[in-house]
């Protein structure tokens, strides 16, 4: 946790908070518009499918862990073709995020899954 | 993000087009209605009732529902040509000049009164044997079906309570049944309604000049008084619509008042409408519902078994749909024509 509060800090000193935000933007924009079909799609095969529904939750949940990855790909590549040659290792940093990210997704989806869909079901 | 935008602009470019194309199919709705299995729903997750808490229910009494998708995208559609249960048909009557949200408004009203139907013929049965149950209901006419002709379509909403109306000599009338006994000599009457704010308002109705109708279908329900009625019950929050549930609604309600345990440990599910005077009545769906209690593993299911007044009956087509896919019938699929044949099979069991 320490270690990654010092990567942090190593990149606000290769990037100003405008860059790293605006890099955050763009990563946001592309990931969602490349999920955005993905996500409809996954939505409407479920509601055909519903027979098959805990199977579909679970592809919407990886899909939504593979959204976060490619929000810090696109993150990560922004903020590179901003500046090249910076000594903080993003490529770690925005990994150990996406894992992060990506096990509350998990825990979530989970819990959705045998939580909320039972209450739904009525 | 303009560094990303330089970036992918090429792509962006070549990609435009294919990207609107796929977000057409993916959101345009067509004029289809798709059929699909859907799953299974407890009773006592939607009815509760206040009684016999000590009492230990072994088994399951579920209602069967299905995933109805009306206007389904092009997507859907095609996804529905896929599956190997799904029926496409093409949307025919007022379900074609309904949208969506009304039809969704039909089937929670469907749904509401249903409910009541079941506790109503439950409780009367019950009380039967056991005179601690008391069970007592009022009448109301409801707005079930409008016309596109129909004056102040969007005022007038599915489910309000019919109140009055003034007709032919100034007369205010109250009975669905005087509407078109009263309503000869003018071409426009002044209607009351009640919303489900419990606020009453009125309308000036006109004849559409064509049909000679006012276009507005109503219907007589009987509602739970529940000041009056013992044990006291609760209808939770439901995300399923639909009148179907009405008979395993009733027998779920009934095995809760009654000291005998019906369901013996059996997962029971099955499907059919509930009439006041506890006779079964016609659904749709019966291949994906049957599908959907197979697919669940469901120990029997009831099934409606119709007299010969109807074109349909529901159990002939429910054995055409086991034979097809290769489902034993004997002993799962249960035929009822009244719910009292439904008390008896399960009575039978031990």
């Amino acid at each position: 946790m320490e270690n990654k509060l010092v990567t942090w800090k190593s990149l606000k000193e290769d990037f100003s908070t405008s860059e790293i935000t605006d890099a955050f933007f763009g990563g946001l924009f592309y990931a969602t518009l490349l999920f955005i079909p993905i996500f409809i799609i996954l939505a409407e095969l479920l509601v055909v499918f519903m027979y098959l529904l805990t199977l579909f939750i679970v592809l919407i949940i990886i899909a939504l862990i593979c959204y976060t990855f490619v929000i810090h790909l696109f993150w990560r590549k922004s903020l590179l073709l901003k500046k090249e040659g910076i000594n903080t290792n993003i490529k770690k940093l925005f990994l150990k995020e996406s894992l992060i990210s990506g096990s509350i997704i998990l825990v979530l989806g989970l819990a959705f899954i045998f939580v909320i869909v039972p209450i739904l079901w009525v | 993000m303009k560094e990303l935008n330089s970036k992918f602009a090429p792509f962006l470019k070549v990609l435009i087009l294919p990207y609107i194309l796929i977000m057409f199919i993916l959101v345009y709705p067509i004029d289809f209605y798709l059929h699909n299995p859907g799953g299974l729903s407890e009773v006592t997750s939607l009815i509760e009732v206040d009684y016999n808490q000590d009492k230990e229910i072994e088994g399951t009494i579920s209602s069967t529902f299905i995933m109805s998708i009306k206007r389904p995208t092009f997507f859907q559609f095609m996804a529905g040509t896929f599956s190997p249960y799904a029926s496409i048909n093409v949307l025919t009557g007022t379900n074609l000049t309904y949208t969506n949200q009304e039809i969704a408004q039909i089937s929670y009203l469907d749904k509401e009164t249903s409910v009541n139907a079941a506790v109503i013929v439950a409780y009367l049965k019950a009380a039967e044997i056991n005179s601690e149950i008391e069970i007592n209901y009022i009448s109301k006419v409801m707005v079930y079906g409008k016309a596109e002709y129909l004056d102040h379509y969007d005022e007038i909403e599915f489910g309000d309570e019919f109140i009055s109306f003034i007709g032919d000599g100034n007369v205010v009338y109250t009975s669905l049944a005087d509407i078109a006994t009263y309503s000869v000599l003018s071409n426009s009457y002044d209607f009351t309604f009640k919303n489900a704010d419990n606020e009453e308002y009125t309308l000036t109705l006109s004849k559409d000049e064509d049909y000679n109708k006012f276009g507005i279908t109503l219907k007589t329900y009987y509602i739970v008084d529940k000041e009056i009625t013992y044990p006291v019950f609760t209808e939770n929050n439901s995300n399923i619509g639909g009148p179907s549930g009405g008979l395993l609604q009733t027998l779920s309600v009934y095995n809760i008042l009654v000291d005998e345990d019906l369901t013996h440990g059996l997962k029971i599910a099955g499907t059919g409408t509930i009439n006041y005077d506890g006779t079964v009545g016609y659904i749709g769906g019966v291949e994906q519902k049957i599908i959907t209690a197979y697919l669940n593993k469901v120990d029997l299911f009831f099934m409606p078994s119709l007299n010969e007044n109807f074109y349909n009956d529901n159990y002939e087509e429910a054995l055409r749909v086991c034979e097809e896919y290769g489902i034993d019938p004997t002993d799962w699929l249960i035929p009822v024509g009244t719910f009292q044949a439904a008390v008896d099979y399960l009575e039978g069991l031990s």
